[in-house]
C-alpha cells in the first residue's frame, strides 16, 4: 500500500455507530438493525470455524458493514508473524468485505505460546522499528487499511525512553498506517497512571483517528479495570466528544462483552453516541447507507435452540 | 538496557510461572529459580511488583474460566484441585493456536500422561475430559452440514438403489467406560460411587439444523454401519452386515430392525439423507 495513510483514510466509508458482534446478543442485536450502523467482529472467533458461528457472521454480513478488530497478531511480539493466521484473517476479511481492519498495540504470544491477553509493550526506539515494520509488513499482505489501537495497560514496562503518547505517535507515523482511538483506554490508564487524558490525545496524531471504541469500566481494587461489562461514564463521552471536536472520525464502536444489561440499554447508549457525534459530525451520526435503508427492519424470530455457553467469551475481560 | 525480547520473555515468565514470581514478590531467598536464570538483573530490579501480580490473575483468571466452560464436568468432579491442574496442564502444554477455545484441546492428553492421582480416583477422567471437549469442536469444526431428503425405506428398489449420507462431523468414540452415565451423575450432583469400566461406543456430531453438538449412544452394530456407510453404498450392501452381526435375530427380524435403525439415525441427524448410489 503505497499511498500515504491519511489519503487512504478520505477514501475510507464513514459508516456511523456500531456494536459489537456478540454471540450472547446476536439475536437481539439482528432483531434491532435498524438502530446499529454496523458490527464489528473479533476475526478469530470465526477464522476456519463452522456451524453457529459461521451462520452468524453470515447473517450480520446480509444486514450490516462488518469491520475486523482482531485480538492476536502480537503485533509487538518478538516471534515470527505467523503465516497461518495472516492467510486465514485475510480469508474472512476478504469474505467480509471490511473496508478495514485493526489489532492492539500489544504483545499475545512469545516462545510459541499464546498467553490470550493484551500485554503492555516498553516503550522503546527498539519496540517502535520493530512494530513498525511488522505493521507494514501484515498491511501489505492483507492488502487493507490497517488501524492499531491503544491498549489499556496496568503495569509499567522496564526500560522506557519515552511516554506512552510519544510511544503511539512514532508508530503511526513510522509505520504509516491508522488508529482506532479507544477513548475508555485513554480515560482508564489516565486514572491508574495519573495523567491528563486531553493531554494525551493532544500529544497523538488524532488526524489518522479512523474509529473509535466507548466501553465501560469497573474499579477493582486500586485499579481501574477496563472490563468492556459496565455502562458508559460522562467521562468517557467527553472524551469522545473532545477527539470528535478535532478530527473526522470514520466509526464509533460500543463496546460491551460481558454483563450484558437488556438490550433497550444497549440501544440507549447508541443514541447517546449518536448525539454526541450529531453536534460536529452529522454524517457520522447519519451514515448515507444507513439513512437510505432506514426502515423498518422484519424482526427476525429469536433462535429456536440457543445453545449453552462453551468456550470463551469473545474478548477476555475481567469480571469480579 | 534489556532488548524487547528480552523483556517479553522475562515478564511472560514472571506472569506465567508461580514459582518465579512468588520468589520475585517475597524475600528472594535462596538461588535465583532455573526459569529466571536468563532474566537480566535490571528487569528484576525495576520491574513493577504490583503490574506482575495483577497480570498474573488476569491471566490465570481468563485461562481458568476458558476451561471451565469447556470442561464444567471435570471441573466439578476435580473441585478444589481444579486450579492446580489447570495450572500444570498450561505449563505443560502452552497455548499454541490464536483461537481461545483450542487452548482446552490437549486436557484429555495431559490427563492421560500427568495424572497421577486422579487416575487413580478416577480413572474415566480423561475419556470425560474427551467427551467434554468433542462437543465443542463438533459445534465449531470447519465444514458445512448440506442434509439432502430422505424418504423412508418401503420398497426394494429403494433400498437397493439409494445408500445414506453420514454427516460429516460424526466420530464415534469406543470409551472404555459409560461416559454418558458418568456425566449424567456429576451433573445431577450425585456423588459418584467406585466406576466399572463399561464399554460405551458414543457417536458425536453437530446436529444439521440446530448446529448443537450431540451425542448418541449406539451399539455395535449401527457403528459398523455408520463407518462402512461413510463411504458410498446401498442400505442393500449393509444389510448383510447388519445380520452377520446379529445373528441371535431371525434375518427377517434384523432387516426391520436395521430399518428401523436407518430411520433413528436419519431423525438424529447422523445420516443426514439418502442418495442414489451408481447408476
Amino acid at each position: 500500500m503505497a499511498r500515504d495513510f491519511l489519503d487512504i483514510k478520505k477514501g475510507l466509508p464513514v459508516i456511523g455507530v456500531g456494536l459489537g458482534l456478540r454471540r450472547e446478543i446476536a439475536d437481539e442485536t439482528f432483531n434491532h438493525a435498524n438502530e446499529i450502523d454496523w458490527l464489528e467482529f473479533v476475526p478469530e472467533n470465526y477464522m476456519r470455524l463452522g456451524g453457529m458461528a459461521k451462520e452468524r457472521l453470515e447473517t450480520a454480513l446480509g444486514q450490516f458493514p462488518l469491520v475486523s478488530h482482531g485480538v492476536n497478531l502480537s503485533i509487538g511480539s518478538t516471534d515470527e508473524l505467523s503465516d497461518q493466521y495472516l492467510s486465514e484473517l485475510k480469508q474472512v476479511l476478504d469474505r467480509a468485505n471490511a473496508p478495514w481492519w485493526s489489532d492492539h498495540l500489544c504483545f499475545t504470544s512469545i516462545g510459541g505460546a499464546y498467553m490470550h491477553d493484551l500485554l503492555p509493550l516498553p516503550f522503546t526506539k527498539e519496540a517502535v522499528r520493530h512494530i513498525a515494520d511488522r505493521i507494514k509488513r501484515v498491511q501489505d499482505y492483507i492488502e487493507r487499511p490497517f488501524l492499531i489501537e491503544n491498549i489499556s495497560f496496568y503495569m509499567n514496562m522496564p526500560g522506557a525512553e519515552m511516554t506512552d503518547a510519544q510511544f503511539m505517535t512514532e508508530i503511526l507515523e513510522t509505520a504509516d498506517c491508522g488508529l482506532l482511538l479507544d477513548v475508555n483506554n485513554v480515560y482508564v490508564n489516565s486514572v491508574n497512571h495519573n495523567f491528563d487524558a486531553c493531554d494525551y490525545l493532544n500529544q497523538i496524531p488524532l488526524d489518522r483517528t479512523v474509529q473509535m471504541h466507548v466501553a465501560g469500566h469497573k474499579r477493582i481494587g486500586e485499579y481501574v479495570i477496563d472490563t468492556h461489562g459496565a455502562p458508559l461514564i460522562e467521562p468517557v463521552y467527553e472524551l469522545l466528544n473532545y477527539v470528535l471536536e478535532r478530527t473526522t472520525v470514520h466509526g464509533v464502536l460500543l463496546e460491551r462483552d460481558q454483563n450484558f444489561p437488556a438490550f433497550d440499554e444497549l440501544v440507549a447508549e447508541l443514541k447517546m453516541i449518536r448525539a454526541v457525534a450529531q453536534k460536529t459530525q452529522p454524517g457520522l451520526a447519519s451514515p448515507t447507507h444507513r439513512a437510505a435503508s432506514r426502515t423498518l427492519e422484519p424482526k427476525r424470530p429469536a433462535a429456536a435452540n440457543s445453545l449453552p455457553a462453551k468456550g470463551g467469551r469473545d474478548l477476555r475481560a475481567l469480571s469480579a | 538496557m534489556p532488548s524487547l525480547h528480552e523483556v517479553e520473555k522475562s515478564l511472560s515468565t514472571l506472569w506465567l510461572n508461580k514459582d518465579a514470581r512468588q520468589w520475585l514478590l517475597g524475600s528472594r531467598k535462596g538461588p535465583v529459580p532455573e526459569v529466571l536464570a536468563n532474566v537480566p538483573v535490571e528487569i528484576l530490579r525495576q520491574v513493577d511488583r504490583k503490574g506482575i501480580e495483577l497480570y498474573a490473575g488476569l491471566l490465570s483468571f481468563g485461562h481458568n474460566d476458558v476451561m471451565e466452560s469447556v470442561y464444567p464436568f471435570t471441573a466439578r468432579l476435580l473441585g478444589k484441585k481444579w486450579p492446580a491442574t489447570v495450572d500444570d496442564y498450561l505449563a505443560k502444554f502452552p497455548p499454541e493456536h490464536y483461537n481461545f477455545n483450542r487452548l482446552c484441546k490437549r486436557f484429555s492428553e495431559y490427563l492421560t500422561i500427568h495424572g497421577g492421582s486422579l487416575l487413580e480416583k478416577y480413572p474415566f477422567l480423561p475419556e470425560l475430559a474427551d467427551y467434554e471437549w468433542i462437543e465443542l469442536e463438533k459445534m465449531e469444526e470447519d465444514v458445512d452440514i448440506i442434509s439432502v431428503p430422505h424418504e423412508q425405506l418401503t420398497t426394494t428398489q429403494q433400498i437397493a438403489s439409494f445408500g445414506p449420507i453420514v454427516n460429516p462431523t460424526l466420530s464415534v468414540r469406543d470409551y472404555k467406560f459409560d461416559i454418558l452415565s458418568i456425566s449424567a451423575e456429576i451433573e445431577a450432583g450425585r456423588k459418584l460411587a467406585k466406576v466399572k469400566p463399561e464399554r460405551t461406543l458414543v457417536a458425536a456430531y453437530r446436529h444439521p439444523k440446530t448446529h448443537a453438538g450431540k451425542f448418541a449412544q449406539i451399539g455395535e452394530a449401527a457403528a459398523q454401519i455408520v463407518e462402512i456407510s461413510k463411504s458410498p453404498v446401498t442400505y442393500q450392501a449393509l444389510l448383510p452386515v447388519v445380520v452377520s452381526l446379529t445373528p441371535q435375530l431371525d434375518p427377517q427380524e434384523s432387516v426391520a430392525d436395521f430399518l428401523e435403525l436407518v430411520e433413528d439415525l436419519q431423525e438424529l441427524g447422523i445420516f443426514i439423507g439418502s442418495t442414489q448410489i451408481g447408476n
